[in-house]
């Protein structure tokens, strides 16, 4: 009931992070041995194929990389690791035309023939290249076109469980991956083994990322001993459709409708970005957009289903229709017309700008361990910039490939922890074996349900301390739960595997949170509303200790950009 | 609410003799999609019911599926637009995994016969954004279609894909055609050669039904009737070199 596969590099995910350091790998030294692994489909999967709005780069003549970086620096409210954030807007141009000249993205065209840069919310120039209004589906394609055209082959419809240690736990020497399909186990001896699941905040009830995107990227390598930090940040999407009863319910509405001039307003009519950014108005930064609407709607200024609306009839029925025509669709199939009328919309989770802690070439603290993408922490600080996603993602996934595939020259493959094998399956198999127990579904939606209300977009000490109490009990209870069905491609046993990966994450988003007392960017505490630069300019970071969580901080060094 | 009758496939071929329908009543949103109510499926009675999906927004093409017999996304269709009686099946023209999920390699093998990776000309600046003014002749020639996302409803709705499984079917053609015109790509012949051929663009019948039910509003037909186009002029080019020794421009 298992298979066994040696390779040089393993990468863990397919969205554009992996498969962008799957091509660089390969490029680089088509000698080494590289295997993808997908939870879904390949090309298919994750949250660069959601991509709609676009990608951050500064090539305009009145742009500058520098002007990209301020941008970045001060909407992280300097918390971003500036080195990481100085190699995102340095290498953008770059990729951004391998994307073009090499992939084959073809990317929209202004009339007259040069590349289209649209408007993004919180940026000082026109920086963001995009095909129409969903970009991803051109990046993902054409990475994959690329990825089959060099024979780099992919075990798809297969995850993560656990990455494998050396004998000493000092390496990481391969993984234990589960073929979701079959079910059989996987065992993967690699030489390196580079993390690029994801992340994902899939633990809040409203969510807007890809349904594979549990965390277990993150709760791997925090198992295995990684470094984490900035947990506590969890970005939410101020523009979330509100669609009651359905998993649609806070699918996103781009940023370059905020861009283009869209208009919010509460549910008794105001334009209420008046009150918390008059500058910005509706182009200020997701956190802030986002904390504005949770605050009308908190206030009971809401419209009947809880949100607020947007409003982009302004615009012109014909520039929404043939500018936002994604958004359009997607707003019709629930019965909108958002060329035409308001639509409901709230905040959503987004992304993690927390997770494991990296060096410019995707380097953790264990050795064989990189990561790249949204599984990695530093580029983007508090709060990430609309367009900076997938810039990320295809920047640091082809560092990261490049920088693997040398690496891994000089070194070795090792033998993994018997232990760890049989434990790994052991955890996994307990929900199959179990006659009855708790609907893992349930289990997730109640989890859902207390980060959205206790460990949310405004947070407080004493709803932070209650919420890790019960993301404990949760955690007894999930690790009980039952998976009836057998093992052949049972989603109920997948959803049980991924909660407790969820569940690690929210622990420690939650533990992040109550620690950090102040707010900034995207964490905001209704007990502590001031960001406190004398003593919270810094980086909070979590590692396992035996059973328990150790945690310290570590200064930001402000070498490029002072506050 | 909506209070609906959902009949689903299960099947599992490497314990079961052959598929069955199973029926079950299930409460959904007034805006709920398929895809919600397959989710309500595994909350209550089937929580081991396969399925794909990743997205749920439209643009993963992981949950096309067969509902009241024809080709959708389950993710992009409302319950209450199918009626109070569904039922649903997976893709055809693929091999069954179990339930609803079928395995899309066959769909993928013939998409990769095409090479559809985009080759950069030999010309190509790498280091600028080839200018495509949107009324020249080249911006005017780009597939303007809305963009694919191989879900493969077009492939199981393909009546010559079911009579010729060696065609390369509707989805592959249609993105050949992308690449084909797109004025920045270097490869011509041997992709030509795979789509002018009957397991490629002679191979279609004409009968539309990929037109039908791409979830996207793409007219794969109408990209395969641009490829034989194309082809017929590939032919005359190659006699006239063969006639006068050299091969006029390409228009």
């Amino acid at each position: 009931m298992s298979d066994a596969i040696t390779t040089d590099i393993l990468i863990l995910g397919t969205g554009g992070a992996g498969l962008m350091a799957a091509l660089h790998a390969y490029w680089r030294d088509p000698g080494q041995k590289v295997l993808l692994v997908s939870k879904g489909m390949l090309g298919k999967s994750g949250c660069t194929r959601m991509v709609q709005g676009g990608y951050n780069v500064a090539l305009a003549a009145t742009d500058s990389v520098q002007a990209h970086f301020e941008d970045t620096v001060r909407g992280g409210g300097f918390l971003n690791n500036q080195e990481l954030a100085w190699t995102l807007v340095e290498d953008a141009p770059r990729i951004v035309r391998e994307l073009e000249n090499r992939i084959g993205c073809l990317f929209d065209r202004a009339p007259d023939g040069r590349i289209h840069q649209k408007a993004f919310a919180g940026q000082s120039s026109d920086r963001t290249v995009h095909v129409g209004d969903l970009t991803g589906i051109e990046i993902m394609s054409r990475l994959r076109d690329q990825v089959f055209a060099c024979g780099i082959p992919c075990l798809e419809n297969t995850r993560g469980l656990e990455l494998l240690l050396s004998a000493d736990g000092s390496r990481v020497v391969g993984a234990e991956l589960l073929d979701i399909q079959s079910g059989k186990f996987i065992t993967v001896k690699s030489k390196a083994v580079i993390l690029a699941t994801g992340a994902g905040p899939l633990m809040y009830q409203r969510s807007a990322c890809a349904q594979e995107k549990a965390a277990d990227g993150i709760a791997m390598a925090f198992r295995a001993g990684a470094h984490l930090m900035d947990m506590e940040m969890v970005q939410f999407h101020p523009t979330g459709l509100v669609v009651p009863g359905s998993r649609l319910n806070g699918a996103l509405l781009e940023e370059g409708l905020r861009g283009a001039g869209a208009h919010l307003f509460n549910g008794k009519g105001e334009r209420y970005m008046e009150r918390y950014d008059p500058e910005k108005m509706e182009r200020s930064t997701r956190d802030r957009v986002s904390r504005a609407a949770y605050v009308e709607i908190m206030a009971g200024r809401g419209t009947e289903n809880g949100g607020v609306h947007i409003d982009v009839t302004h615009l012109g029925a014909e520039f929404v229709e043939k500018n936002f025509t994604g958004m359009r669709d997607r707003c019709l199939r629930i019965g909108y017309d958002l060329a035409r009328e308001r639509v409901e919309v709230a905040p959503t989770a987004h992304f993690n700008m927390g997770g494991i802690r990296i060096n410019r070439d995707g380097h953790t603290n264990l050795e064989g361990l990189f990561a790249a993408g949204e599984d990695s922490s530093g580029v983007h600080g508090a709060n990430r910039l609309g367009g900076n996603g997938v810039a990320e993602s295809t920047v640091f996934g082809a560092r990261v490939g490049d920088h693997v595939a040398d690496w891994v020259k000089a070194a070795r493959l090792d033998d993994p922890h018997r232990d760890q094998i049989a434990s790994a399956r052991a955890v996994a198999d307990r929900f199959l074996e179990r006659a009855g127990g708790e609907n893992p579904f349930l289990l997730r939606e109640e989890l859902g349900q207390l980060m959205w209300g206790k460990v949310g977009i405004v947070r407080n000490g004493p709803d932070l301390t209650t919420a890790l109490a019960e993301i404990a009990v949760l955690r007894q209870r999930a690790a009980d739960a039952a998976a009836p069905g057998g093992r052949l491609f049972n989603l109920g046993w997948q959803q049980a595997l991924d909660l407790r990966n969820l569940l690690t994450a929210s622990d420690l988003i939650a533990r992040n949170a109550l620690g950090r007392e102040e707010s900034r960017g995207a964490h905001h505490r209704s007990d502590f509303e001031q960001a406190d630069n004398s003593r919270w300019l810094c980086n909070l970071c979590l590692r396992r200790d035996g059973t328990a969580v150790k945690s310290w901080t570590e200064p930001v060094k402000l070498d490029r950009l002072r506050p | 609410m909506l209070n609906v009758s959902l009949s689903v496939q299960r099947f599992t071929p490497q314990t079961e003799a052959k598929p069955r329908l199973e029926t079950h009543r299930v409460e959904v949103g007034e805006r709920a999609s398929v895809l919600d109510a397959l989710f309500a499926l595994q909350r209550g009675p089937a929580p081991d019911l396969a399925f794909r999906f990743s997205c749920r927004v439209g643009m993963c093409g992981s949950c096309a599926m067969v509902v009241n017999g024809r080709e959708q996304l389950a993710c992009s269709t409302l319950v209450k637009a199918v009626g109070p009686e569904l039922k649903i099946e997976p893709l055809r023209n693929l091999p069954m995994v179990r339930d609803l999920a079928v395995d899309l390699a066959p769909f993928f093998s013939a998409y990769k016969k095409t090479q559809p990776h985009f080759t950069p000309r030999a010309d190509l600046n790498p280091d600028a954004f080839y200018p495509i003014p949107h009324e020249s002749p080249e911006g005017k020639a780009l597939n303007h279609q809305p963009q694919c996302i191989d879900c493969g409803a077009c492939y199981s709705s393909c009546t010559a894909v079911t009579l010729k499984p060696r065609y390369a079917g509707p989805m592959a053609l249609h993105r050949a055609l992308t690449v084909m015109v797109d004025p920045r790509d270097g490869r011509s012949q041997d992709r030509m050669d795979v789509v002018a051929s009957e397991e490629g663009a002679f191979g279609c019948r004409t009968l539309g039904n990929c037109r039908e039910v791409c979830p996207r509003g793409i007219s794969p037909t109408q990209s395969i009737e641009r490829l034989k186009r194309l082809a017929v002029l590939d032919q005359f080019r190659g006699m006239w070199g063969r006639i006068f020794g050299a091969k006029p421009s390409r228009g």
